[in-house]
């Protein structure tokens, strides 16, 4: 299985090719079919999010008999109710379910705000970047839209823009909030960008002040600002200070993957792998998204005390068949988190640099810039190192993790130090 | 408004954290002879969402529930898959349901068996789901009169037209074919070398000399001899190589591959001004030819090689790498002849040739080992 890995090429799609024998062979020689013992042997327990699904559906099929096809009013609250399943649920197929509704939208019906509100919010989340703000700038700029339409348009339009790297937009973006945003709203829009360009000092003392005075904050404002505060402090290796600001936004929202992600990692990388252990073992395997399952696995090969190693493979094999699967989807491939799997758990240097750097080319948040870089440390690649180097001059990225890497591999390379040791640097910093 | 507030508050906090798998079917089918086997592998909560299992609404499905669903299940899944060759539709059976535990969950296992009545492409039609979620897809797995097929169903991409065994193949196989001879042909750095290795057998031979007593005898048959070795062994070496590498027998990092290319025609450029390898032609390109079979099977990589048809799509690549230089040799040696016949045109040559090659070859060899200098 890890050899057929090592073959996964710089295209995606020679990691199809190359990954479908290995699919259907292992899958079908490892799962079998079988017949339950008896009728009342329960063959799965069903989500909540899909007994909700299951039953708009039947309603909907319901009314559709009756009535004839529902009206476009009837549709956007479809799709609403559908996206609410899937923000709070996180269920893939509520989301699907909203595109599937939203595409049935008569034609030559007018859209409203909303319908491109939710399409780029599903756009986004398939992470079609692109797609989704092409449903947002015309929101942007007409002037007679909703204020509130506008506001979480231009939250919309700022969020993407510090995914793909295009501070532009997200410059503009902000400025437009400061105007017809509440203030912690546009303060939190600007500190993330100011953050990420250079200006993490600043931020930090905007976010600080603002969270002490507590003026006109709602408590999605303080888990807002207090997300922020953690991310900053982090990139400018002010652990404690990180912590702090992580724990304090996590009481507000247990379930945020984004939180729990940043704050495992800030563990993982004080070698505090029994506390990720701890913080992740509250979930259930379900809530475990990729990320979590790869991060879990390397805390449990770090710990490795009792079952732990026995653990660690059972995800190992978990992520191994859910990266072959995406593979063959060929869409929306999960490169980022591949290549974490391929660098912190598979031993696969060359595959996890190919995938950085397609994930790169899609997103430039700072954590997808610090994995390219340990991606190309890992493989002695002066040429990837040197083009993240020029990114993060060129942006004022302050990331100490990163800069850590960079230095090391200078200096590596002045002192003819070997790639053994530029490997070990780039895996012993932890994204 | 009220809605839209709501929405709105959705869409500011990020979703929860998630491992759920998307919705995936697995279909794995053959058609042999006009028979249609194999199995449909539909997750249970896809069922759940599509037909509804859960008859007592106590939030999990049971054996019972899904056989006493089984009649709507087989109808809804078997009016969502049409298999026709040639326009005229295939039969489709359902038989006995089993269950599948995977990681994305349990999934419905259906035995599917049918019969075709007419030869051609075979056109599939699929539509599970795509109504309901969006982002379903369907993944197949197809072999078709012995040829293997591997296809992705989506809302945009419902149907796929496959063609019998033999037409695709023979397809693939000259689309590689044609690669070969296009990558050797567009290559410089790889005709460079081969144009290096000829042009001193060819103008350093005995055979264009002033006198008739001063000529060698023989050294028309020796240059074509030499010739022969000298592209047998480049052959050799480099399928030797290019096989190693794409089956990742041996890997070796692209830089210092395309940087040793770069000497290889350095140094047989500078061979042809000064004679260093005096009779040692053929061992050199064995040599170097093993580096540039590394080369090719760095083009080779990004071609995605099919997985049923490795090797042959691997051969077909090789033989026309071997058209394409065999071209080159056709069309050298007799323009080098002729440039040979006159002194000041072959020592012109010679020198021209042998400045050129060299530049060339040192500065790729800059450019692929010292790349930060240069750029």
């Amino acid at each position: 299985m890890i050899f057929l890995f090592n073959n996964i090429k710089r295209s995606v799609a020679a990691r199809l090719m190359l990954v479908t024998t290995c699919f259907f062979t292992t899958q079908y020689s490892l799962a079998q079919p079988y017949t339950p013992e008896s009728d009342s042997s329960v063959v799965e327990v069903l989500p909540a999010a899909i007994i909700e699904l299951s039953a708009d559906i039947r309603e909907l099929q319901a009314s559709e008999t009756g009535a004839g096809p529902i009206n476009a009013q009837a549709l956007l609250q479809l799709a609403m109710e559908s996206y609410q399943l899937a923000a709070s649920s996180g269920e893939a197929r509520a989301y699907g379910r909203t595109l599937s509704i939203l595409q049935r939208w008569p034609e030559g019906t007018e859209k409203p705000a909303t319908y491109h509100i939710l399409m780029a919010a599903v756009l986004q989340h398939n992470h079609e970047f692109n797609a989704a703000l092409e449903h947002l700038q015309p929101l942007t700029s007409d002037t007679n839209n909703n204020r509130t339409v506008i506001i979480q348009s231009l939250m919309m339009q700022a969020q993407i823009g510090l995914v793909i790297g295009d501070y532009d937009l997200v410059e503009q973006s902000c400025t437009a909030l400061r105007s017809s945003a509440r203030q912690p709203v546009f303060l939190n829009c600007q500190a993330q960008l100011d953050g990420i360009r250079g200006n993490a000092e600043e931020a930090l003392n905007t976010l600080t002040t603002t969270l002490s005075n507590g003026n006109d904050l709602n408590a999605l404002d303080y888990q807002e600002l207090l997300t922020t505060a953690a991310a900053i402090s982090h990139r400018t290796g002010d652990a404690t200070q990180a912590e702090r600001y992580y724990r304090a936004a996590l009481s507000l929202s247990p379930g945020n993957t984004y939180l729990v992600v940043n704050y495992s990692n800030l563990l993982l990388e004080r070698g505090r792998s029994a506390d990720v252990i701890n913080l992740l073992s509250s979930y259930s395997d379900e809530e475990l998204n990729t990320e979590l399952r790869i991060i879990m696995a390397r805390a449990l090969r770090a710990r490795n005390t009792g079952s732990d190693q026995q653990r660690a493979e059972n995800f190992f094999a978990t992520l191994e068949e859910d990266f072959q699967l995406a593979f063959l989807r060929d869409e929306a491939i999960p490169h980022k988190e591949y290549a974490q799997f391929a660098l912190y758990l598979a031993d696969l240097p060359e595959a996890a640099l190919s995938a950085a750097k397609d994930n790169w080319q899609l997103q430039k948040e700072p954590s997808d810039t610090l994995l390219l870089a340990s991606a190309a440390a890992a493989n002695d690649d002066q040429d990837t190192l040197d083009e993240v180097d020029r990114w993060i001059r060129t942006t004022g990225t302050q990331d100490v993790r990163l800069q850590r890497i960079l230095d090391s591999h200078r200096q590596g390379q002045s002192e003819g130090q070997g790639q053994g040791q530029n490997q070990d640097s780039a895996r012993e910093t932890s994204p | 408004m009220k809605i839209l507030t709501v929405l709105l508050a959705l869409l500011i906090w990020p979703a929860a954290a998630s491992g759920h798998s998307l919705s995936d079917s697995f279909l794995d089918l053959t058609v042999d002879n006009a028979q249609i086997s194999g199995h449909w592998l539909i997750a249970v909560r896809d069922l759940e969402l599509a037909v509804g299992l859960d008859g007592n609404s106590d939030d999990q499905v049971t054996w019972g529930e899904i056989q006493q669903r089984s009649s709507a299940i087989e109808q809804y899944a078997l009016s969502r898959l049409d298999l026709s060759i040639a326009d005229n539709d295939c039969s489709l059976a359902s038989g006995t349901f089993q269950v599948e535990q995977r990681n994305a969950g349990m999934f419905l296992f259906m035995p599917i068996s049918g019969a075709c009545n007419s030869t051609g492409d075979l056109l599939i039609d699929y539509n599970l789901l795509f109504d309901i979620d969006s982002s379903h897809r369907g993944i197949l797995n197809l072999t078709y009169n012995g040829e293997s097929h591997l296809r992705l169903f989506s809302p945009a991409e419902p149907s796929h037209n496959i063609d019998p065994a033999g037409s695709s193949a023979m397809a693939n196989l000259w689309t590689f074919l044609v690669e070969g001879v296009w990558h050797i042909w567009i290559g410089l750095d790889h005709i460079l070398f081969l144009c290096a290795l000829i042009i001193p057998i060819v103008l350093g031979s005995g055979v264009f000399r002033s006198t008739p007593l001063r000529r060698e005898p023989g050294a028309s048959a020796r240059i074509l001899v030499d010739i022969f070795k000298v592209v047998t062994a480049f052959t050799v070496a480099h399928s030797v190589t290019l096989i190693l590498a794409t089956l990742q027998i041996v890997v070796l990092p692209s830089r210092l591959v395309e940087s040793v290319i770069a000497l290889s025609v350095a140094v047989t450029g500078l061979n042809i001004i000064f004679p260093i390898f005096r009779g040692h032609s053929w061992q050199i390109a064995f040599g170097f030819g093993l580096i540039h079979g590394f080369g090719f099977a760095g083009v080779l990589g990004d071609l995605a090689l099919p997985t049923h048809l490795f090797i042959s799509s691997l051969l077909s690549f090789n033989i026309g790498v071997e058209i394409g230089q065999l071209v080159i040799v056709v069309l050298l040696v007799p323009a080098l002849w002729l440039l040979g016949r006159l002194a000041l045109t072959r020592r012109l040559t010679v020198a021209a040739s042998g400045i050129a090659i060299t530049g060339f070859g040192l500065l790729w060899l800059a450019q692929r080992s010292l790349p930060t200098l240069v750029s």
